[in-house]
């Protein structure tokens, strides 16, 4: 279990380590496209690791380890710590921090869907009407159909998609109140853009993905970066739609502003606003990132890379 | 166009090899790190004693009954390793500590190989055959480069092939060998 375990956090290591030196060579900063190194990361311990563990024994044997292994548990089991050898000390503490981020990250998923009370009031009729025009507008712009909505008389500032089966747009007097009719705009935009490219239901997917390598923090963090360039995407594609990135941005910002001054003691929102306005400054420095070329055989060329090195690593 | 893509296909394969290539090569300097700290080349395993190594190999270590009184007891060092095949060494140092003077190298039962990096290097400069008990055997006068002249005897025991290396007498060493059990 030590060595299946401890395999996985060091091939996902370094399967990460490949990428990201690969994504910088090659000046990746499209999140469509930096996007796949993400899901491949993954792909590592969850299908490459176990294929190589179960259809390649040999790797094990004493042979393969000393003359051919890259890097082998093995080598470190003769470091002991209390009679304990390192790996021994080290996988469980790792797997325990896996664990943990893959709580938090599950706690929070399941709180934010929580189904939304349909019995609490509703916007009041003048304002939900601009709500669903400009929601029409933004869905017509997008070659999208009319979006299903859900508008909220609540003070809290709230826009978001929600609903696997049957998506819809929640949004809440408190968000309108706070954006102007613009930002509204690049916000229902940015809302869209994650219909448009299905990331609720492969949000779930993931998270599912996350939970069978709980003891994986290497997994779960490549999780949470899968869960990033979901966002980056739907900014860039609102700020694509928008023709204005430094609205989208304004709109993020106001948005966390407004959530944050709600909830001035969640130490979640303070961490969410701070992680919201590296998205705006993203927008604003670096615009939607510019597509590299040749992305099918970039992408093949790594998958090929690490799977080799992984191969080597027992 | 094509040509175009046909060199950026190639920038792309070469940095992908670069980056590999690199990878494994600090990957395997990471994995030599153990080996530095314990002073112990890639492969090779200390124990704690005798006891340890006989319950990590699975097998019981053939040790000299005749054990002459200029040694110290316990082994300064047990030491195994598993290619190409899987053996162990024990060392003693003299009685008043020092350098090690009897070196007890034997592989596991049908052995024919001793595991690389556990014997020392030495050049031998003189060997005739001689009779451990019912085996036949080859005495060496061999030298060591770091650790001077030492007689040592080679020969196969219980299926297992043994290499003794002493600082004493050959009288001695050839006593060692034959108790060995």
């Amino acid at each position: 279990m030590i060595a299946f375990a401890g395999g996985s956090i060091l091939q996902a290591a370094v399967a990460l380590a490949v990428a990201a030196v690969l994504a910088r060579a090659w000046n990746l900063r499209n999140p469509d496209q930096r996007l796949p190194y993400h899901l491949l990361i993954l792909a590592v311990p969850l299908v490459v690791h176990p294929a190589l563990f179960l259809l390649a024994p040999f790797r094990r044997s004493p042979w393969f380890q000393d003359r051919l292994g890259l890097l082998t548990l093995a080598s470190w089991d003769r470091l002991q710590i209390g009679g304990l050898p390192l790996p021994r000390i080290l996988v469980p503490l790792a797997a325990a921090a896996g664990l943990f981020l893959f709580l938090r990250d599950l706690v929070s998923a399941v709180a934010t869907r929580l189904p939304v009370a349909e019995q609490g009031a509703l916007m009041e009729a003048g304002a939900a009407e601009k709500v669903a025009a400009a929601a029409a507008a933004v869905a017509r712009d997008m070659r999208l159909p009319k979006p299903d909505l859900l508008l909220l008389d609540d003070a809290e500032p709230q826009i978001l998609c929600r609903g696997m089966r049957r998506p819809r747009l929640v949004v809440s007097r408190g968000a309108v109140e706070r954006l102007s009719p613009e930002e509204l705009r690049a916000a229902l935009t940015h809302e869209l853009a994650h219909q448009e490219q299905g990331d609720l239901r492969t949000g779930w997917l993931l998270l599912a993905l996350r939970a069978l390598l709980f003891f994986n923090p290497v997994a779960q963090g490549i999780g949470r970066q899968a869960l990033q360039d979901f966002e980056h995407r739907a900014d860039d594609r609102a700020a694509e739609v928008t023709g204005d990135p430094l609205v989208v941005a304004s709109a993020l910002v106001h948005l966390a502003r407004a959530e944050a001054s709600h909830f001035p003691a969640s130490s979640s929102s303070r961490g969410d606003f701070l992680h919201i306005e590296a998205r705006g400054r993203r927008l604003l420095e670096h615009g939607v990132g510019s597509r590299v070329s040749l992305p099918g055989p970039r992408l093949a060329v790594t998958a090929v890379s690490v799977a080799l090195l992984s191969f080597f690593i027992v | 166009m094509q040509s175009a893509s046909g060199r950026e296909l190639g920038r792309i394969v070469a940095a992908a090899i670069l980056v590999t290539g690199g990878t494994a090569a600090v990957l395997r300097a990471v994995d030599t790190l153990p080996g530095l700290l314990l002073g112990e080349p890639r492969g090779i395993v200390r124990h704690a004693s005798v006891e340890a190594a006989e319950k990590a190999l699975g097998t019981k270590v053939l040790l000299p009954a005749y054990f002459p009184d200029s040694l110290r007891w316990p082994p300064s060092s047990v030491r195994s390793g598993r290619v190409p095949a899987p053996g162990l060494g024990v060392q003693f140092t003299g009685r008043d500590g020092g350098r090690e003077r009897l070196f007890v190298f034997e592989t596991l039962p049908d052995g024919s190989e001793f595991p690389t990096s556990l014997v020392p290097e030495a050049s031998a400069y003189h060997a005739v055959p001689v009779q451990v008990g019912d085996a036949a055997g080859v005495f060496r006068s061999v030298r060591m480069a770091s650790e001077g002249n030492f007689s040592e005897i080679e020969f196969r025991k219980d299926g297992r092939k043994i290499l003794i290396r002493y600082a004493g007498t050959g009288d001695e060493l050839m006593k060692i060998a034959g108790s060995l059990r």
